[in-house]
């Protein structure tokens, strides 16, 4: 059986930027569900032997041990051999070092097919793999299984996006297949272009073997001897991909430069918090998201371009440092006045009154409903904010410091309520100064974004931006609260090493 | 745009009645122990000559003026920074936003016009004035809109100033200013005179004075004088009484004891209504302007 595995990064990490979201999609077994990677910087793939452990490590004899390696450069990312013994199909074409010891790295294109095979005449290899290069995937993505059978199968995908086989009343029918020992032959049905192998539409028919892959629309289809294992919901739109070249302000006479060279992406269901030292810039960053302060650079949601303030940004649900709300109302006057006015879904009155509910019954404030905010304690207060946002139904949260002032016990409820925010495939970013007094931040936070103030020009920079283990990695450190001290300046009893770790992390993700 | 603008008045209105309740009813009840007073005081003085009429129409006017700035002045500047300025980043529209606010201000200044004029009709009906003091629902509706008028006008400071501080540091100057230039304190110059037809404090004193026609009343000097022309002649023994006191209002008739302001403000062709249209202009435009000033203090994050 063939297993995939990843360990942590090198020693010294790159990070991709140019192509923020890549992951890939890889299949094994028809056994096995297929295993998603995200792809960060350089990365390498191999087979873990004593001694060599790659980046993502496949268990398969036909795979090297140094097999190849994904690298990130300007304009996205690359694949190059690293002198294997079987080489890679990429989109059908071998790829072997020996064979042209010259060629350069691959540029990877969103749904490229790379295959590791030995093949004898058109057979696959029992241990082949497969991987699928994609710069779109949502993680909520369900994986199911289907086998079949007969010798022919029809494929037809809802505009629900499910994918249903051999029924009698399909009303998008995609595509038919015949199987065989091999391989199964697939002939389209329609007039569109949706059925995709090796990234090129297939204008009629083609034949996909066994350990392959296709794709109807936005769901991948990795076909094994008769059975099919496919994704429901794999595409879905990014999520916030923010490059800000300047925050400024600026009066007759001058410009005042605040932020520079921020260049980040969250994905949809990432709890990102937000850190650095005073004066960094980290609520201004926040208000430059908002389009509250003049930008040069491009805020894109859900792959919709913005520069500057718009209808885009003006969906991102915002809990500022001070509380929001008028405290002489009661909590479910609030809320309710704020779903009308704000949420854009259509929804009836019970279930409007439903949904106002749940989402406080989400915050542990259900029983609170009909108090007055003023006699909310200081942590349902902050909740009572939160939750006057989250009946928005909006995609993304930022919230500057809702801990600020609550003890570690109600702050951690707020992170857990926050986090299960983020688990139901929301964007959640904050700004907190308490994170050093909750346990295991790696398993609350999925991103760590550092902002540090320069001590030449005084203008905020991304430090870094990546996991809770890659930041401790790359700021060789035990504790997140360590990272604050190594920038902050001197002056505040910091150790005023901003700008090498700026220096340092705009080299890694290839900038110079 | 135009729905979702008429969505957030209802819902804002619809919070503002629900938010503002308990400090309006306190709002009601000072503006009720303020006209028991003033009118407790300057009502004996009301439609017996022209200065006491006068006096007592202006202290009624400043009533409505104090009361209608008090409702306002602070409603806006104290959650402008934290609440408002969040939910105008949050899609608010500034119009709805200050209209909701003038539509419940309408409602509140309703009912303080007509408490007021209940308790002013009370204290003239008590001292027997009713046939003399004019149309009373002229009386209302003038209270009303110089009552709202000012509330609307404080608006304009509470939109602009940055927090309550300042704006109940600035109330008693906007007091003033209509307390001078209403021109019953003072005689005003030319260059003021202009400045005041820009004051609610003056309209208000032409309304009052000729719905109340106070052009009509005697003044207290021509009266004093009647009365002792009368005693004069009485010792002297004239035949006919009748007819010297005949003789003696012709005279005085002819003798001119109003100021020629008052004489143009109260006793000219002027119609209360053309008033009324003023307090209504000047609604609009502090509407306008105290959308204008929420919009620019609210506009960026300045550093």
């Amino acid at each position: 059986m063939t297993k995939v595995a990843t360990t942590s990064l090198g020693a010294a990490p790159s990070f991709g930027t140019a192509v923020r979201n890549a992951y890939l999609i890889i299949f094994t077994d028809i056994k096995n569900e297929a295993v998603i990677i995200r792809l960060d910087g350089r990365m390498t793939v191999g087979r873990s032997v004593p001694g060599l452990s790659p980046d993502i490590a496949i268990d398969s004899p036909i795979v090297s041990r140094k097999h190849g390696e994904f690298t990130a450069g300007a304009d996205g990312f690359y694949y190059k051999d690293c002198g294997s013994f079987n080489g890679t199909y990429i989109n059908g074409f071998l790829y072997k070092k020996d064979i042209n010891p010259d060629i350069a790295p691959v540029k990877l294109n969103d749904g490229d097919v790379l295959r590791i095979d030995n093949r004898h005449e058109t057979k696959s290899h029992d241990n082949a793999v497969t991987i699928v290069f994609t710069t779109t995937y949502d993680k909520r993505s369900k994986w199911r299984r289907e086998k079949t059978k007969a010798d022919t199968a029809s494929i037809g995908i809802s505009s629900k996006n499910l994918v249903e086989f051999n029924t009698k009343k399909m009303a998008q029918q995609k595509a038919v297949a015949g199987m065989n020992e091999v391989g199964c032959a697939l002939r389209k049905v329609g007039r569109t272009n949706h059925l995709i192998y090796n990234n090129c539409p297939v204008a009629d028919t083609c034949f996909v073997r066994n350990k392959d892959v296709f794709r109807i629309d936005k769901t991948y289809f990795y076909y094994d001897k008769g059975e099919f294992i496919y994704n429901i919901c794999l595409v879905t739109e990014p999520g916030l991909d923010i490059s800000l070249q300047e925050t400024y302000v600026s009066d007759k006479l001058k410009k005042k430069v605040l932020l520079k060279d921020i260049d980040l992406s969250v994905d949809k269901g990432d709890f990102a918090l937000i850190i650095g030292g005073s004066g960094a810039g980290k609520s201004t960053f926040m208000n430059s998201v908002l389009g509250k302060y003049d930008i040069n650079g491009t805020i894109s949601i859900g792959g919709k371009k913005s520069e500057g303030a718009s209808d885009l940004t003006s969906g991102i649900a915002y809990v500022p440092q001070t509380l929001p709300l008028r405290k002489e109302e009661r909590l479910i006057d609030v809320v309710t006045d704020t779903c009308i006015l704000r949420n854009k879904t259509k929804m009836s009155k019970s279930e409007r009154e439903k949904f106002i509910l749940d989402s406080l019954d989400s915050l542990g404030l259900k029983g609170k409903a009909n108090m007055e905010i003023k006699k909310l304690s200081g942590g349902e207060q902050r909740r009572a904010a939160i939750a006057n946002e989250v009946v928005t139904n909006s995609e993304i949260f930022f919230l500057d410091e809702p801990d600020s002032g609550l003890d570690p016990k109600s702050g951690m409820e707020l992170m857990n309520n926050l986090k299960a925010l983020s688990d139901v495939g929301k964007i959640v970013m904050l700004i907190s100064h308490n994170y050093a007094s909750y346990p295991c931040p790696e398993k609350i936070y999925t991103k760590i974004i550092i902002l540090a103030k320069s001590n030449k020009d005084g203008i905020g920079r991304l430090a870094f931006c990546g996991s809770v283990k890659e930041a401790l990695e790359f700021f060789g450190v035990d504790a997140l609260k360590d990272i604050t001290k190594l920038i902050n300046p001197v002056s505040e009893n910091g150790e005023g090493r901003a700008d090498e770790f700026v220096e340092k992390y705009r080299r890694t993700r290839g900038h110079g | 745009m135009a729905n979702t603008g008429m969505l957030q008045i209802k819902i804002y209105t619809r919070k503002f009645f629900r938010t503002l309740k308990k400090e309006s009813i306190i709002s009601i009840f000072m503006g009720i122990i303020i006209t028991l007073l003033v009118m407790g005081v300057t009502h004996d003085s009301m439609f017996e000559y022209f200065e006491g009429t006068k006096t007592g129409m202006f202290s009624l006017i400043c009533v409505c003026i104090w009361i209608g700035i008090f409702n306002s002045i602070q409603l806006v500047c104290r959650e402008k920074n934290d609440i408002v300025k969040d939910e105008l980043d949050k899609s608010l529209h500034a119009t709805s936003y200050m209209a909701a606010h003038f539509i419940y201000q309408f409602f509140l200044c309703l009912i303080q016009s007509l408490i007021v004029f209940i308790i002013f009709t009370i204290f003239m009906a008590v001292g027997g004035k009713m046939d003399v003091i004019g149309s009373p629902f002229a009386y209302l509706v003038t209270m009303f809109l110089i009552m709202y008028a000012s509330d609307t006008m404080a608006f304009v400071i509470s939109t602009a100033v940055p927090n309550p501080i300042v704006a109940m540091t600035i109330m008693p100057l906007l007091l003033l200013v209509q307390l001078v230039m209403a021109g019953v304190l003072f005689e005003l110059g030319e260059a003021a005179s202009f400045v005041a037809n820009f004051t609610i404090s003056k309209w208000g004193m032409i309304a009052f004075g000729v719905i109340g026609n106070i052009c009509g009343l005697p003044t207290k000097a021509k009266a004093n004088m009647m009365d002792m022309d009368f005693k004069d002649n009485r010792s002297t023994e004239f035949i006919d009484e009748g007819e010297m006191i005949a003789d003696s209002l012709g005279e005085l008739d002819e003798v001119d004891f109003m100021s020629q302001t008052d004489l143009d403000n109260y006793g000219g062709d002027i119609h209360f209504a053309v008033c009324w249209l003023c307090f209504i202009g000047f609604i609009v435009a502090f509407y306008f302007i105290s959308v204008l000033a929420l919009k620019l203090t609210t506009r960026k994050i300045k550093k």
